[in-house]
């Protein structure tokens, strides 16, 4: 069974990575590949033939952080290539809209994405409204054995709830702040 | 940067010089404006890849400008990524300039959409450029002088007082959308914790447009902007 998902290119004019494709506008995702937990869908799109492991390969890539970059799971390590942070503006029936901003570098542009809902688990899918976030994650895997696959991962952000004491705090502070704020009239002149 | 190696564009112009230079890997995510007698105004900010300075403040350093004195005015048009990014470091090195929003974010509750989405960064790793507005109102929180000010359809931006040569005039937000917005933004405020963004608050209805007048026409305009948009006159 094969599903579609409509991702943003992976790069953008200013950044080209040079182990990922550029023109994958829309990819086709295997969905018998696909690894899916409550939490988290991923999908090995493209195991490689290559077994021979180059550590090279992770001086190249960008990381996220020296810490994140590579993850040993288990025996299996998880290198990351790229990672945005969308941000959901919209969603219809079958898709999310969402606004992606590059973790790698964020001097990049932020793009602009539709992703299909069937990308996400059904417990995560009502989650997935205006204004919710979610990490999409893409880089290789070397299992075990030495075989390398290519990932792609989708994690929504848990939302992280502000006490109430931080509450009070910032209703405070916007109290104040509202009153710094002069507003100005048509026809004033400010002195300069 | 490459465009600085022009030599017509790292000369300082002269004080009854007007000068507009449109920078941005789009068109116009930055406008760094001359205004005649070494006083500068900065509308909205960006940085080129690889870069940490903002590039109005690249420009001025390279002109010699001390932007702590030169800057009197600076304009966040809107508040999307691409037009906001190191306003904070400017808004921080141009202590002397007058900082300016639309009227249709000088509310309450749109400052604590701003700090709530602030304080959510610190507690997961975000890019949300509420980390970058809210350093710009701790900034303005410590200084007293200029107080920062919203603006609406008519204000006054600039003026040259001395020559009253130049006016920067602002021609929106309407006050109706000005009205609108903060009746949003209440709501806002009232609806469910765990989705609400401050990120998705300023469509272009609520941006700041502006009009530049110069009385009478100063002798030289440059203009510099991306390949497609390069103009001198």
């Amino acid at each position: 069974m094969i599903a579609e998902a409509t991702l943003p290119s992976l790069c953008n004019e200013q950044d080209r990575s040079p182990s990922l494709p550029t023109d994958s506008a829309r990819w086709a995702v295997s969905r018998s590949l696909a690894v899916e937990s409550e939490a988290t869908t991923s999908h090995l799109l493209e195991q490689e033939k290559d077994t021979q492991f180059d550590k090279a390969d992770i001086v190249k890539v960008r990381t996220i952080d020296k810490q994140t970059a590579s993850i040993d799971i288990g025996g299996s390590l998880k290198m990351l290539d790229q990672q945005w942070e969308c941000v959901v503006v919209g969603r219809d029936d079958e898709t999310i809209h969402c606004e992606l901003h590059d973790l790698s570098d964020p001097d990049n542009e932020s793009e602009y994405g539709e992703v299909f809902l069937t990308e996400f688990s059904e417990y995560d899918r009502p989650r997935l409204k205006e204004g919710a976030v979610f990490y999409w994650s893409v880089g290789r895997l070397r299992e075990e054995h030495g075989q390398i696959r290519k990932f792609s991962e989708l994690r929504l952000r848990p939302t992280p709830r502000i006490s109430q004491a931080a509450q009070r705090r910032i209703a405070e502070r916007a109290k104040k702040l509202n009153g710094i704020f002069q507003r100005s009239s048509p026809g004033y002149l400010p002195g300069q | 940067m490459e465009f600085f190696n022009d030599p017509a564009l790292a000369t300082c112009p002269a004080s009854d010089e007007f000068e507009l230079m449109v920078f941005g890997p789009g068109c116009g995510e930055c406008l760094v404006l001359h205004c005649g007698d070494q006083q500068w105004c900065i509308i909205d900010s960006c940085r080129y890849p690889r870069q940490n300075l903002p590039i109005a403040l690249q420009y001025l350093e390279k002109l010699g400008v001390e932007p702590k004195t030169a800057v009197r005015s600076i304009l966040v048009t809107h508040w999307h990524d691409d037009h906001i990014r190191g306003m904070a470091t400017i808004v921080r090195q141009c202590s002397a300039a007058r900082f300016n929003i639309s009227g249709a974010l000088h509310s309450e509750q749109f400052f604590h959409l701003v700090l709530e989405a602030e304080e959510a960064n610190k507690l997961v790793k975000a890019s949300s450029s509420a980390s970058e507005f809210g350093e710009i109102l701790e900034v303005l929180e410590q200084r007293q002088d200029p107080p920062p000010y919203s603006v609406e359809d008519g204000a006054m931006i600039y003026q040259n007082i001395q020559e009253r040569t130049v006016l920067v005039q602002a021609i929106s937000p309407s006050p109706e959308t000005v009205r609108q917005t903060r009746t949003m933004l209440a709501d806002r405020i009232l609806a469910d914790t765990q989705t609400r963004q401050f990120r998705k608050v300023g469509p272009n209805d609520l941006s700041v447009a502006v009009q530049v007048i110069t009385v009478p026409a100063m002798p030289t305009i440059k203009m510099f902007g991306p390949k497609s948009f390069q103009t001198r006159r």
